[in-house]
């Protein structure tokens, strides 16, 4: 769906982005992390058409995007990271005139904007000024208006910088949403916590180089980070517990005796987990919840960066 | 096949045009700026209102209608283009100019849509004048042919200059500077294509010397030129001040043939701003 081969750009003397070669299948959120200053809203520029690459292919969904930028526009949903929007215009009028941009029929305009105005969540604020709206709801505004034609690949840069905790929740529930919906998101972000939750895989990049990508599991397994593991059980804590420690691939077991939760870091795949698991139960400890938490995005870009920018 | 065609215009400029004047809720301004324009015109026309016994038997439309396109050409020529000079400097300033380049509009689509926009805009200052240029036919001394006319030049001169302030606001980041960069367009257009011939056929001492070179080229592509070529038409008794004196070099162009010119001079400058948007928009990301 999305395929860049051998990107370079450069700023005058300086490389901003240095041989990146990516592939994203269709339906992934890919995740793209780096420190301010890697190259990413420069990679996703080029993507997006609105800059040209000093070499390198890039092509979404088959459409070379310096070949036929307009084309790659028709099935790009773009959401900058500094936009501005029109202020003085009402919700439903704004996202009517994108709509009128993208030639959608007049008719058709009223459904489609309507239900992405209850995708995003903003049908009560539909007659309310643009100017008027929260950050968090302005930031929905804008992926309303990246949705409005319905494309199939979505690039965002930074969605949820800038927003309060309850926003940025709001806006991963979306993107998942979204992602039920069939879409391939490209989503770039410094903030790794928000990003682990709901990607499929990532790529990290530095210094303008791509210094790992791939599907999170496999991104975890290769840099021989832990899992994080929770594990809630009804009683029976102690013998939990020293199940827990005696496997000597777990480490790091921090017990809340009040929840009865334990959670611990695991240095496994997935059959040494259902292993666990299957021991756990077997051994008649009441499991309520065990949850995998996945690997630490912040341990593996910790340990593949080096705090280099482009 | 020219109804799709219109329809497919319309379409394309239909957004910007809802937009701007209807969910920009200007309508406040706009009724403001088309009263001022009619009070313009009205108090100029005051000072022409004759007296009754000078009125008898005098034929005065000629005359209004001249002082009321003399007030649109001021008008046009300062609103069109700076107007049009900061239209997309506007977006860049507000940043929704990367939204508008992801909307799905070509860059042809967005150039058109600023320039009706411009159009429109003048249009509607001028609206509540159009009855007063109708009557001046009816006071006699001017033709509805003559009126026409005036007004398919004003009209090629407003494009050109909206076509150019479109360019101008491609070019720069801001709406001062744009605007800035609108004024020495208009002053060099205007007066600054005279000093070039000044300056290439040492013209500044010809004016009252017989003998002197009156050679003239790139003064004859000045509005300034095209309108007096304009009043002289429909006025006989206008004094040329500079013709009877011996030329090396003339260009001499009628009114009608300078509004072709700026028509075609429209048209290209359009031509290049949609060709390099894209282009120029990248390069300045560089």
């Amino acid at each position: 769906m999305i395929e860049i081969k051998n990107l370079y750009k450069y700023y005058g003397n300086l490389m901003a982005v240095n041989n990146l070669s990516l592939f994203i299948e269709k339906g992934e959120i890919f995740g793209f992390i780096g420190p301010n200053g890697a190259g990413k809203s420069t990679t996703i520029k080029i993507l997006s058409t609105l800059l040209n690459p000093s070499a390198g292919l890039c092509k979404i969904n088959g459409i070379n995007v310096v070949e036929q930028p307009y084309k790659v526009r028709r099935i790009l949903g773009y959401m900058p990271d500094l936009f501005g929007l029109y202020e003085e215009l009402k919700v439903f009028e704004y996202l009517d005139f994108f709509a009128a941009c993208h030639k959608i029929p007049y008719k058709e305009r009223n459904a489609i904007i309507n239900d992405i105005l209850e995708l995003t969540e903003l049908t009560i604020k539909k007659d309310t000024p643009v100017g008027g709206l929260s950050r968090g709801m302005k930031q929905r505004l804008c992926l309303a208006k990246t949705l409005i034609h319905d494309p199939e690949v979505l690039i965002l840069d930074e969605p949820a910088s800038g927003l309060d905790p309850r926003g940025r929740v709001e806006m991963r529930m979306l993107l998942n949403e979204l992602r039920k919906m069939g879409k391939t998101i490209f989503v770039s972000s410094h903030i790794l916590t928000e990003l682990a939750d709901f990607c499929t895989s990532v790529g990290i990049i530095e210094g303008g180089r791509l210094v790992i990508s791939g599907r999170i599991e496999d991104v975890v397994k290769s840099q021989g980070v832990s899992r994080h593991i929770k594990i809630k059980v009804l009683d029976k804590l102690e013998e939990c517990e020293n199940i827990l420690q005696s496997m000597p691939e777990i480490s790091d077991i921090e017990p809340a005796v009040l929840e009865k939760v334990f959670t611990f870091q695991m240095h496994a795949d997935d059959q040494a987990l259902a292993d666990l698991l299957k021991h756990i139960i077997t051994s008649g400890i009441p499991v309520v919840s065990f949850h995998d938490k996945g690997g630490n995005l912040e341990d593996i870009f910790m340990k593949v960066t080096k705090g280099q920018v482009s | 096949m020219m109804f799709a065609a219109a329809k497919k215009i319309y379409g394309s400029i239909a957004p910007a045009l809802i937009f701007e004047f209807i969910y920009r809720r200007n309508h406040a301004n706009y009724i403001s700026y088309s009263i001022s324009a009619l009070i313009i015109c009205a108090c100029f026309l005051f000072g022409q209102w004759p007296r009754a016994a000078e009125a008898a038997g005098y034929c005065y439309g000629n005359s209004f209608f001249m002082v009321i396109l003399v007030c649109m050409i001021f008008i046009s020529t300062i609103v069109s283009t700076a107007h049009a000079s900061i239209l997309i400097a506007r977006e860049k300033e507000k940043k929704t100019l990367t939204l508008l380049r992801m909307s799905g509009l070509s860059p042809l689509e967005i150039i058109l849509s600023k320039i009706a926009v411009d159009l429109c805009f003048i249009a509607v200052v001028f609206l509540p004048i159009a009855p007063l240029i109708l009557a001046c036919p009816l006071l006699g001394g001017i033709t509805y042919f003559a009126i026409f006319r005036g007004l398919f030049i004003l009209s090629a001169a407003v494009i050109f200059f909206a076509s150019c302030g479109i360019f101008i606001s491609v070019l720069f980041k801001r709406n001062y500077t744009c605007i800035s960069f609108a004024t020495a367009f208009l002053l060099f257009i205007h007066f600054g294509l005279f000093i070039i011939d000044d300056l290439i056929f040492d013209r500044f001492t010809y004016s009252h010397i017989p003998g002197v070179s009156a050679s003239n080229f790139f003064s004859a592509f000045s509005p300034v030129e095209m309108w007096k070529d304009f009043f002289d038409s429909i006025n006989s008794e206008v004094y040329y001040y500079y013709r009877p004196y011996s030329h090396e070099l003339t260009l001499r162009l009628s009114c009608v043939e300078s509004a072709a010119i700026y028509l075609t001079a429209a048209v290209l400058t359009i031509l290049v701003t949609v060709k390099f948007f894209e282009r120029y928009l990248k390069w300045r990301e560089d």
